[in-house]
């Protein structure tokens, strides 16, 4: 079990990798924190902080992990791919795992690439701003930002094993963290149960502290388990 | 060595609808076995429940004995091919067989091996979504062999090949199943089956209305075309 398990991970490690819009949504997604840290930290009215101007990238970032989730799942449903993927792994529960196994690997390297280009690119650009710098360790919320980032496209994995394509997925899943959570926000103290908003404890703290990180975590997870669990009941069921 | 496929009252609906009743029939080694019938007659939903894809109603399919969804190394017993290249078209071909080599453990040389093996050699880094209808057929095949299985299961794989293609797999079949393999192939083509069967499976409307060698199939017929719409036609078989 373990064995095969292993290496059903491996093949969707390949599988991942062998995805031209996967590598672009990896790479898009370091780009985009080049770009974005670089122009807060270069704006005097920006943060002056390497840390808070890299957190402020992060809503941004997201589409980025979004994007890998569903094109993992998502691109099953393309061209008979998902016939080929149970004809070599037929068990209807190595397969998910091994995809979550290797999305979360792939996100949370994209992740903390990004989040480490951002970090050196908001250093320089402040340096050149000739603001000083302040080094210490590495802060607990640049982790919870690389976790949230993994994690939040955990979404967007589920929603497109549940709606079995890339496109309405990616809709779906960017509308609501885009646009959907903060217009709820700005209506209702509630939106602080949407995924994104619990998530984002983990790297912002709760102004109004009703949820801590943790809870916000856990808030975050119940929203994926239940989609998710949801998928996979049908895919165990459906036919191919 | 010996491995045998075998499809046991097998019933599957969709819906109210029964597109498969009763289908009965087995694959031998050492021997190539022809499923034959029309459109719609039911051989691809047959292959699909025998390779684990869909969930029959009733009935079982088996390879040695065991479903297809209880094999460990599947890629090592059965090679099998569908319709389409089953690779997504942004990926290479050689990502494609990567991949499913991963999957099973086989080692990553037989990429390489398979794709010479089809003539496909030189289009490794091409991206399926570039292939020809014959390509994409000759990377199904590639896809088969990876594990080099015992038992090859193939759906319609002479659809999209050239008459050289057709020669070729004619004969890469034959000496699967002289070496003591299994081949079971699907078709609705009449003359490729009569070339390359020795055992032929007929089926119309979901079920098996004649199975034997191909000469005990076609006996008292002039030709398996004769045979062939005297067992499919509306007024034979099936309802």
């Amino acid at each position: 079990m373990i064995r095969s398990c292993a290496r059903a991970t491996a093949a969707e490690l390949a599988k991942l990798s062998g995805l031209p819009a996967a590598l672009a949504a990896v790479f898009g997604t370091i780009g985009t924190a080049v770009a974005i840290t670089g122009a807060l930290a270069a704006s005097p009215v920006g943060a002056n902080e390497p840390v808070a101007v890299v957190l402020q990238a992060v809503p941004y970032l997201q589409a980025g992990t979004i994007t890998l989730g569903v094109l993992a799942v998502g691109t099953e449903y393309a061209d008979g791919q998902l016939h080929t993927t149970l004809r070599c792994v037929p068990d209807r529960l190595v397969v998910p795992a091994a995809k979550a196994l290797a999305y979360l690997a792939w996100a949370a390297g994209t992740a903390v690439a990004a989040l480490a280009v951002g970090l050196l690119t908001a250093r320089i650009a402040l340096a050149t701003r000739d603001v000083p710098v302040v080094t210490d360790g590495l802060p607990w919320n640049v982790v919870g930002a690389a976790a949230y980032l993994a994690l939040i496209g955990l979404l967007g994995f589920a929603l497109a094993a549940l709606l079995r394509a890339v496109v309405s997925a990616l809709v779906v899943t960017l509308s609501l963290v885009l646009v959907v959570s903060p217009v709820l926000d700005a209506v209702t103290p509630h939106a602080r149960y949407l995924p994104d908003r619990a998530g984002g404890l983990l790297y912002l703290p709760d102004q109004a502290q009703v949820l801590t990180p943790a809870t916000g975590l856990l808030v975050l997870l119940g929203w994926v388990v239940v989609l998710a669990s949801g998928a996979l009941a049908a895919f165990r069921r459906r036919d191919a | 060595m010996v491995l045998m496929l075998s499809v046991e009252r097998l019933v599957k609906r969709r819906g109210s609808r029964e597109i498969l009743t009763d289908v009965t029939f087995r694959a031998a080694p050492g021997r190539v076995t022809g499923l034959l019938g029309p459109n719609g007659a039911g051989k691809s939903s047959t292959l699909r429940i025998l390779l684990g894809l869909d969930r029959a109603d009733a009935g079982t399919a088996l390879v040695d004995g065991q479903p297809y969804r209880r094999l460990r190394q599947p890629l090592r017993t059965v090679g099998s091919m569908l319709e389409g290249s089953g690779a997504h078209r942004s990926r290479t071909a050689r990502n494609h067989l990567t991949w499913m080599a991963r999957s099973n453990g086989i080692p990553i040389r037989r990429v390489a091996e398979v794709l010479d093996q089809v003539g496909l050699g030189a289009a490794g880094g091409t991206r399926v979504g570039r292939f020809s209808l014959g390509m994409c057929q000759r990377l199904g095949l590639a896809a088969a062999l990876l594990g080099e299985p015992r038992a090859l299961v193939l759906d319609e794989p002479v659809n999209g090949l050239d008459p050289e293609g057709i020669r070729w797999i004619r004969v890469l079949l034959r000496g699967h199943a002289d070496a003591g393999g299994t081949v079971l192939l699907s078709s609705h083509l009449m003359r490729e089956v009569d070339e390359i069967a020795d055992d032929l499976v007929v089926i119309a409307h979901g079920r098996v209305v004649a199975a034997g060698p191909i000469r005990e199939v076609t006996a008292g017929y002039p030709t398996l075309e004769d045979a062939f719409f005297a067992l499919t036609g509306p007024t034979a078989g099936g309802r």
